[in-house]
């Protein structure tokens, strides 16, 4: 177990190196020069920021900087909030996004077992075509528009009732985080309902689920212990997507409901073509994903015996 | 016949109801599918008496299983069970709620499967899957259950099973997790085992083991048993009696002996003569294929394929002929009026 | 049992006609016709590819199925409902004059100020209203507000439109999103300090109108007219089915600019990066060795890259020429991310399909390995490259989407579904259909495909089991 910890660590590095280097290189192409733009910048931020990046240097020498100050964790200055460190911004924006995120991960993770749990109960019948109809709408919308449909609703809701039931916008209570952690997690859920679903029917067609049966055991423990033990298993692998899924989707709902996450900062610094926020939270950003992918390979190494003991 | 033959066998037949198990009268089992209604079961026939060994044989898609699962009540949703009843231990359990079901079943009757490394839950460990039938029938410490699911391992020749009791199914061989199986299925004592084809899918050398053990097990306990095989070696080492089944109907049912060393019906012979050549799937070897349950013939089943096939045999349901007490056959041969009353090894 | 003997003895001869042994299995059909027909079985599949039909002959025949210019911005007719074509009176906007009606009385303060008296129209058109009433004895100054029903009360009076700001005012003029339809404009006379609580209210119901210059702008009125006050004439204004967007532009014309380009991106991607997936897998796949373990290890790493963050940076690293619309460098940049997965798809399906005996059995024969490729592979994995290109096709167009919506996709003058979005996003809470077109077209598109690649891995399905 230990050893595939250690050989995923390696891969993860050596992934987050090519992120790293795809990022540098992508970013190099942009036609022109990143500083030539015609951002207002003072002379003096101009002079370090060469100097920082050696843009005056060859291009072999810039890469190796590059890197060396992305080992150092040092992601450099922005270009348009002057003195204002990447690190600065990650560091005060990430916990905002992560905690968004977490929040619905899990609405997405315990959403998606009840629905498909009662839509695999209910099989061909009205509730699991409800379901099922919900799903592949939920599947079928934009986040934004998702987002967009939800503010209008509540802010009919809001004004007709008088009072704020929920806030569509802002950030600080934890009622702020309910409708976009909601928003983010829905096609999640809604991917993750249909997966629950038809890994709760093939296991329920499982020879060992007819040997619990033929055991007397009862329908409770039948259920919990041994389909809905199994069928989580294929839900777990897809949380490595999930996570990716909810990370960019991020993006888009911090801009609709003004959170000051660090999804909305990427977006802006994107659209002020900021290079030095865009690289600096790319390669935080892959790095963070990676990270992901190999924490919930190892869960599900811990949870499949298969693979613990195998390995 | 003289009048104290004749209270004898009276008396016989008073213990014999005393001592029946098992009971299926008429078992009738339909199954829906997209192509439509499967036959699976046309009125089928059967006593089990307290410690007896019945081998169940026939092609595969004859209806074993289904037979197996209905005294179970393990039917899948799609199958039903249209007519007929079935007796265990004097109970009619047709309409067993899942309660009733959940005593007896694990409890008085155990189950052993054809595949034992997909009828085992992979995500849990052995020695619980054993513990936890245990706990559910008989009121035993977490330990306690612990201790009696490793005493059934050791009982079943595993090696080391108090480790063996902690590892998961994928660390076991076919073998021994079909042992784990059995270890089980006998866990709580069970006045009936019905073991599926409990060694289609395991090497040949284990397949000695596993029926030693099963011998052995029934020799010790007394438990009653319901072998399904389609390996006809197998029923003459174990079974007291034999039913064969074709097309969803028990066409013949007798002493292990009997039927081994004078088949009555013309399927019986073709099977005896196929066994030997291809033990594992004789299937190629009588030529020819089942009917179609979804339309069965009126008249008898094996017609398209039987060397001996008269102008009655279509003539609508075979009656089932008894040859004695213990022997019946559906075939028409039997009959009194056909001169050609020896089916032929030949087919 | 049964042995009464009253069976004729010729029952007991053998069976002469017999049925023969039902040997023969019933032949598969071939790939397409049997597609076909799992498919025409399946209502999904038959409203997906109606659905998905129609949005490509909407897509194609564009400005031939609705002529306007989905670029022509009428501010006079920004963010409508959907309108049907009608006549309206040219009119020439002028500065408003306001009417002043200065006298003693206006100057001393009033113990109470009474409701306004003689509430007048002056002008009633969609371009402008204009009303006058009587001076209010002791006002400073009057607010006006406008409801689309009759206020019940004081607190029904509606939207504020503004308040009078000469000293003696007595008229207002309000141009604000006008419809030809009935509008209750209440007048509330104030002390400067506090409003009354008696108003007077005007329902005024504007005829379309649309103003001189913008009229010579749209070519509906010839450019040297200068006075249509003393000769006034109408011109036909074109129907806006489903209203316009907030600068005036025609929204079901956007509509399907806007699928053109949606479409085209999705379409154009999923195939090209299909494609490039089976020829990369393919090769792979049948290489073998040490080329076919390079291969992968490149797409591993395609694959490890953070999907939308490479899609915003290779956005970005492609730049944006002037003039350009942005749609070929998110299509390179879709087909540059997305191509491992189907590679490594294809690839497995070639390693399993290389152990069936037929391939051997064609290479024995002498078979070279393009024919293989070509005659036993391709139309093998055929199956499976539908379904991959089904639901390649919505993820392409989610992409497009949000690389529109953060404003990193299609840009302007050109439009895409996204695009449209993104704007009707900002205009939602004024005149959310802007919002709620774009989307529903998204949505549906994006359902009906995957409604298709649903059906038809159930069908594809169901051919393997049989
Ligand atoms: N789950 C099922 N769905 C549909 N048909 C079934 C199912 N199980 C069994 N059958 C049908 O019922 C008949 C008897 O099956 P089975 O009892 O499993 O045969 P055996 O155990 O003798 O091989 C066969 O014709 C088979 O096709
Ligand atoms: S009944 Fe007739 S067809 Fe059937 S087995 Fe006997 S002889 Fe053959
Ligand atoms: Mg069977």
């Amino acid at each position: 177990m230990w050893r595939y910890i250690l050989r995923r660590l390696l891969s993860g590095v050596v992934t987050i190196w090519f992120i790293a280097t795809a990022t540098f290189f992508a970013m190099h192409f942009v036609p022109g020069d990143p500083l030539s733009s015609e951002r207002a910048m003072s002379p003096e931020i101009r002079k370090n920021l060469q100097i920082k990046y050696g843009l005056d240097q060859p291009l072999a020498h810039q890469y190796i900087l590059f890197l060396r100050n992305m080992l150092h964790g040092d992601f450099g200055i922005s270009f348009t909030q002057q003195n204002r460190r990447v690190n600065d911004i990650i560091r005060e924006h990430f916990p905002v996004s992560a905690l968004l995120g977490i929040v619905s991960l899990i609405i997405a993770t315990v959403g998606a077992v009840l629905w498909g749990a009662v839509s695999a109960h209910y099989r061909r019948r009205w509730p699991d075509s409800a379901i099922m109809l919900l799903v592949i709408v939920a599947v079928s919308l934009p986040g934004f528009v998702t987002a967009a449909l939800v503010q209008w609703l509540v802010l009919a809701l809001n004004r007709q009732w008088g009072f704020t039931v929920l806030p569509v916008a802002g950030w600080g209570t934890w009622k702020h985080l309910l409708l976009p952690a909601w928003v983010l997690g829905l096609s999640t859920m809604a991917y993750m309902t249909r997966l629950m679903r038809a890994s709760l029917l093939e296991v329920a067609h499982a020879d060992y689920l007819r040997t619990a049966r033929a055991k007397g055991l009862s329908a409770h423990r039948i259920f919990f212990r041994h389909q809905l033990r199994n069928a989580l298993l294929p839900v777990i692998t897809v949380l490595g997507p999930a996570i990716a899924a909810i990370t960019t989707g991020g993006f888009v709902v911090e801009l609709m409901f003004a959170i000051p996450g660090l999804g909305r900062y990427f977006v802006e610094a994107v659209q002020q073509l900021d290079y030095t926020v865009i690289m600096g939270t790319t390669v935080f950003y892959g790095a963070f994903l990676v990270l992901m992918v190999l924490l919930v390979d190892i869960i599900y190494g811990v949870v499949d015996p298969r693979i613990r003991v195998a390995r | 016949m003289s009048e104290s033959a004749s209270s004898v066998e009276l008396s016989n037949q008073a213990t014999a109801a005393a001592n029946q198990l098992l009971r299926i009268d008429q078992l009738t089992v339909h199954i829906n599918t997209p192509h439509g209604v499967v036959q699976a079961l046309r009125g089928i026939d059967l006593q089990l008496r307290a410690g007896e060994a019945l081998a169940l044989v026939g092609e595969s898609g004859s209806g074993k299983s289904i037979t197996a699962l209905s005294i179970s009540g393990l039917l899948p949703e799609s199958a039903a069970m249209v007519g007929g009843d079935i007796f265990f231990a004097q109970q009619r359990v047709n309409e067993f709620d899942q309660r009733a079901w959940n005593k007896l079943r694990g409890s008085r009757i155990g189950m052993v499967f054809q595949n034992p490394m997909s009828s085992f839950n992979p995500s849990m460990r052995v020695g619980d899957q054993i513990a936890e039938v245990l706990r559910a029938h008989r009121d035993l410490s977490k330990t306690a259950a612990r201790l009696r699911s490793v005493q059934l391992l050791e009982r079943m020749r595993i090696a080391d099973a108090a480790a063996r009791a902690h590892q998961y199914p994928f660390e076991f061989s076919g073998g021994m997790l079909q042992r784990a199986m059995i270890a089980m299925a006998v866990a709580c004592e069970p006045q009936l085992l019905i073991a599926d084809e409990p060694t289609t899918a395991l090497d040949v050398t284990v397949q000695a083991e596993v029926l030693d053990l099963l011998r052995e097990l029934r020799r010790d306990s007394g438990m009653a048993l319901l072998l399904i095989t389609h390996d006809l070696g197998i029923v003459a080492q174990i079974a007291d009696r034999v039913a064969v089944m074709y097309a969803g109907q028990i066409i013949e049912q007798g002493p292990v002996g009997a039927l081994l060393h004078a088949p009555a019906h013309p399927y019986t012979a073709a099977l005896q003569a196929a066994a030997p050549t291809i033990a594992q799937d004789f299937l190629q070897a009588i030529p020819g294929t089942p009917p179609d349950l979804t339309n069965p013939p009126s008249g008898c089943g094996f017609y398209a394929r039987c060397k001996h096939a008269m102008r009655i045999c279509m003539d609508g349901a075979v009656p089932n002929f008894e040859l004695n007490a213990q022997h019946a056959s559906r075939c028409w041969l039997l009959h009194p009026q056909c001169k050609n009353s020896e089916p032929s090894v030949d087919v | 049992m049964n042995t009464q003997s009253n069976i004729p003895a010729e029952l007991f001869e053998p069976a002469v006609a017999r049925p023969t042994l039902d040997v023969a299995v019933a032949s598969a059909l071939p790939f397409w016709p049997a597609l076909r027909r799992q498919l025409r079985s399946d209502a999904r599949a038959i409203v997906s590819l109606l659905v998905i039909f129609i949005l490509v002959i909407a897509a194609v025949a564009g400005r031939g199925l609705w002529p306007l210019d989905p670029a022509q911005q009428i501010l006079g007719s920004a963010a409508q409902g959907s309108m049907r074509a009608q006549r309206a009176l040219v009119v020439r906007t002028t500065i408003d004059e306001p009417i002043i009606e200065l006298s003693p009385a206006a100057l001393l303060p009033a113990p109470q100020l009474a409701s306004p008296q003689h509430l007048q129209v002056l002008e009633a058109t969609t371009e402008r209203v204009k009303f006058r009433w009587k001076l209010v004895a002791g006002a400073h100054s009057y607010r006006i507000y406008r409801n689309t029903h009759a206020p019940r009360d004081h607190a029904d009076l509606g939207l504020p439109l503004g308040f009078t700001t000469a000293r003696g005012q007595v008229s207002f003029s309000d141009g604000l999103l006008l419809r030809p339809r009935d509008y209750f404009y209440s007048v509330v006379a104030s002390d400067g300090a506090d409003e009354a609580k008696t108003f007077a209210t005007l329902t005024i119901t504007p005829q379309p109108a649309i103003g001189l210059l913008e009229a010579q702008l749209q070519g509906l009125v010839a450019a040297d007219v200068h006075d249509v006050t003393s000769a006034p004439q109408t011109v036909l204004l074109p129907a806006h089915p489903l209203g316009t967007d907030h600068l005036g532009r025609d929204l079901l014309a956007r509509l399907l600019q806007g699928a053109r380009v949606s479409l085209f991106i999705a379409i154009s991607a999923a195939l090209l990066y299909v494609a490039l997936g089976l020829v990369y897998g393919a090769v792979a796949g049948f290489a073998g060795g040490a080329i076919d373990h390079w291969m992968m290890r490149i797409a591993d790493f395609v694959i490890a890259l953070p999907f939308l963050l490479f899609m915003i940076l290779l956005r970005i690293a492609f730049g944006i020429a002037p003039g350009e619309s942005g749609v070929m460098p998110l299509v390179i940049a879709l087909v540059l991310l997305s191509w491992p997965s189907t590679a490594r798809l294809v690839r497995g399906q070639v390693l399993q399909l290389r152990e069936e005996p037929y391939i051997s059995a064609a290479q024995l024969a002498g078979a070279g390995n393009l024919y293989i490729i070509f005659r036993h592979l391709l139309p093998n994995m055929l199956g499976v490259i539908l379904v991959t290109l089904a639901f390649a096709i919505p993820n392409a167009i989610f992409t497009e989407a949000f690389l529109s919506f953060i404003g990193m996709g299609v840009t302007p003058p050109a439009t895409s579904w996204g695009a449209m979005s993104s704007d009707g996003v900002q205009n939602l809470l004024i005149h959310p259909t802007e919002l709620i077109w774009p989307a529903l077209c998204i949505s549906v598109t994006v359902l009906a495909f995957n409604l298709l690649g649903d059906a038809l891995r159930d069908a594809l399905d169901m051919k393997v089991q049989r």
